[in-house]
C-alpha cells in the first residue's frame, strides 16, 4: 500500500466513531482494489479513498451505491482555477479546495468526515 | 515436496494490544511448505515468545532480517525486504553464520515442521546466537497491519496474475500491451495524459488508473519477493 494511504488509513482510525462503522477495508476484494480503502458505515454509506503517488480520488457513497460526491485530480477540467482538483456533487463538477497530500491531508479528511457524516445521520434516521 | 502453479504467500499476523509496540506481524511463506495448522497455534506462539523474550520494548525488525542473521540471506535481499514492508534498514549484528550444510537442514527442518515448531524453532536459533535483545519480528505487508489475529489471512496471487489483470484492464480501455512489467507500468502512466487529451473518459478511467498503479506496485514487490525465496531455497517459482 502507498505510504500516503496508510497515513490516510491512521488518520480515518483516529477521526471515525468506530461505533458508527460496519466495516473497515483495506486492499481487498478484487484484484483492482489495490491502493483503496473502503469504510463501510450504519445506514448504508460507504467511503471510498483511491491514492497512489499524487493521484486520488475520494468518494461518498450512497446507499444505493449512488455517487453522492467525489473530489479527485484526474486532469481533465482545465477550465477550473483549481486543475486538476475538484469535486462532483449533484451532477456537476466544482472547483476543490482540497488535495489530499501529506500536509493537507487531516485537514482534508476532517472536512470529508464531517461532509459524510451528516449523509451517515440522514441515512440512518431515514431507516 | 512441491511449489503449487501459484506463490501463496501466508502472511499470518498478531496483534498485541496490550503491547508497548501492539504489532506482532510473523509472516512465514511458502504453499505447500506450511500447512494451515499455524492459525490455530498462533496464539500459543505468541505467548511462548513473550515467555522468551518478556516484556516488549524491542525494536520491531523483520524476519527477513531474522534470517539474515541465520545466513540465510544476503544484504541485498534483505534491505528490498525492508525496503519493501517501509521499515529502514536495521544494523547489522554480530552473529556467527551458519554453514551452508547447517543452513540447509535448518531451512529443512523449519520447513518440515508443524507451523507452531517453527516458532519455536527460530526463537530457539535466535536464543542460540544470544539475540534475546533483538526480537526479531516479522511485518511483511503494512496493509495488514490493523486486521485483528485470526480475521484473516493473505493469499498473494503470483505476479503474473496480477499483471495478466493489469494487461486485461488495459485492454478493455483499448490500450494494448503485451510485454513485461516495464511496458505495462508505461501503459499505466500514459492514461492521465490520455485523459486530459480526452481520448478517455474520466471516470471510471481515473480509479482504475489508481488502482493499476497498484497492481504494478504489488507485482514488482512480489517479483522482489520471490527472486529472494528463490535465492533463499533454490526454488524455481
Amino acid at each position: 500500500m502507498e505510504s500516503i494511504l496508510i497515513l490516510i488509513r491512521d488518520l480515518l482510525l483516529d477521526l471515525l466513531d468506530r461505533s458508527t462503522l460496519t466495516k473497515f477495508v483495506e486492499n481487498v476484494g478484487s484484484l483492482y482494489e489495490r491502493n483503496t480503502l473502503k469504510v463501510f458505515f450504519r445506514g448504508g454509506i460507504t467511503l471510498i479513498v483511491r491514492h497512489a503517488g499524487d493521484s486520488y480520488a475520494v468518494v461518498i457513497h450512497g446507499v444505493d451505491c449512488e455517487e453522492m460526491v467525489k473530489w479527485d485530480n484526474a486532469p481533465h477540467h482545465r477550465d477550473l482555477s483549481s486543475f486538476p482538483h475538484h469535486v462532483h456533487e449533484g451532477g456537476l463538477v466544482k472547483e476543490s479546495s482540497k488535495r489530499f497530500t501529506v500536509d493537507t491531508l487531516a485537514e482534508d479528511l476532517l472536512q470529508v468526515l464531517m461532509r459524510l457524516r451528516k449523509y451517515v445521520l440522514k441515512s440512518t434516521q431515514d431507516s | 515436496m512441491s511449489l503449487g502453479p501459484e506463490l501463496t504467500l501466508y502472511i499470518v499476523y498478531l496483534l498485541d494490544d496490550q503491547a508497548y509496540l501492539t504489532k506482532i506481524v510473523k509472516a512465514l511463506f511458502l504453499s505447500d511448505y506450511i500447512s494451515k495448522k499455524i492459525l490455530n497455534h498462533r496464539i500459543s506462539g505468541i505467548r511462548w515468545i513473550k515467555h522468551l523474550y518478556g516484556p516488549w520494548s524491542y525494536e520491531v525488525h523483520t524476519a527477513l532480517d531474522l534470517l539474515r542473521n541465520l545466513g540465510y540471506v544476503n544484504e541485498v535481499a534483505t534491505s528490498s525486504l525492508l525496503s519493501l514492508v517501509g521499515l529502514p534498514v536495521a544494523r547489522r549484528f554480530r552473529v556467527k553464520k551458519l554453514g551452508r550444510a547447517a543452513v540447509e537442514r535448518y531451512v529443512r527442518k523449519l520447513l518440515t515442521q508443524r507451523e507452531d515448531s517453527i516458532v519455536r524453532c527460530v526463537c530457539g536459533r535466535l536464543r542460540k546466537f544470544k539475540l534475546e535483545q533483538v526480537l526479531r519480528l516479522v511485518y511483511v505487508l503494512p496493509e495488514v497491519r490493523y486486521a485483528r489475529s485470526g480475521e484473516e489471512i493473505r493469499i498473494l496471487p503470483h505476479p503474473d496474475t496480477l499483471l495478466n489483470e493489469v494487461r486485461s484492464c488495459l485492454r478493455e480501455m483499448g490500450l494494448d500491451a503485451v510485454g513485461g512489467i516495464d511496458e505495462l507500468e508505461e501503459k499505466v502512466n500514459e492514461i492521465p495524459a490520455l485523459i486530459e487529451r480526452g481520448l478517455l473518459p474520466e471516470h471510471p478511467t481515473w480509479e482504475k488508473y489508481i488502482e493499476l498503479r497498484g497492481l504494478v506496485g504489488m507485482a514488482r514487490e512480489l517479483y522482489r519477493v520471490l527472486d529472494m525465496l528463490s535465492s533463499i531455497f533454490n526454488l524455481a517459482f
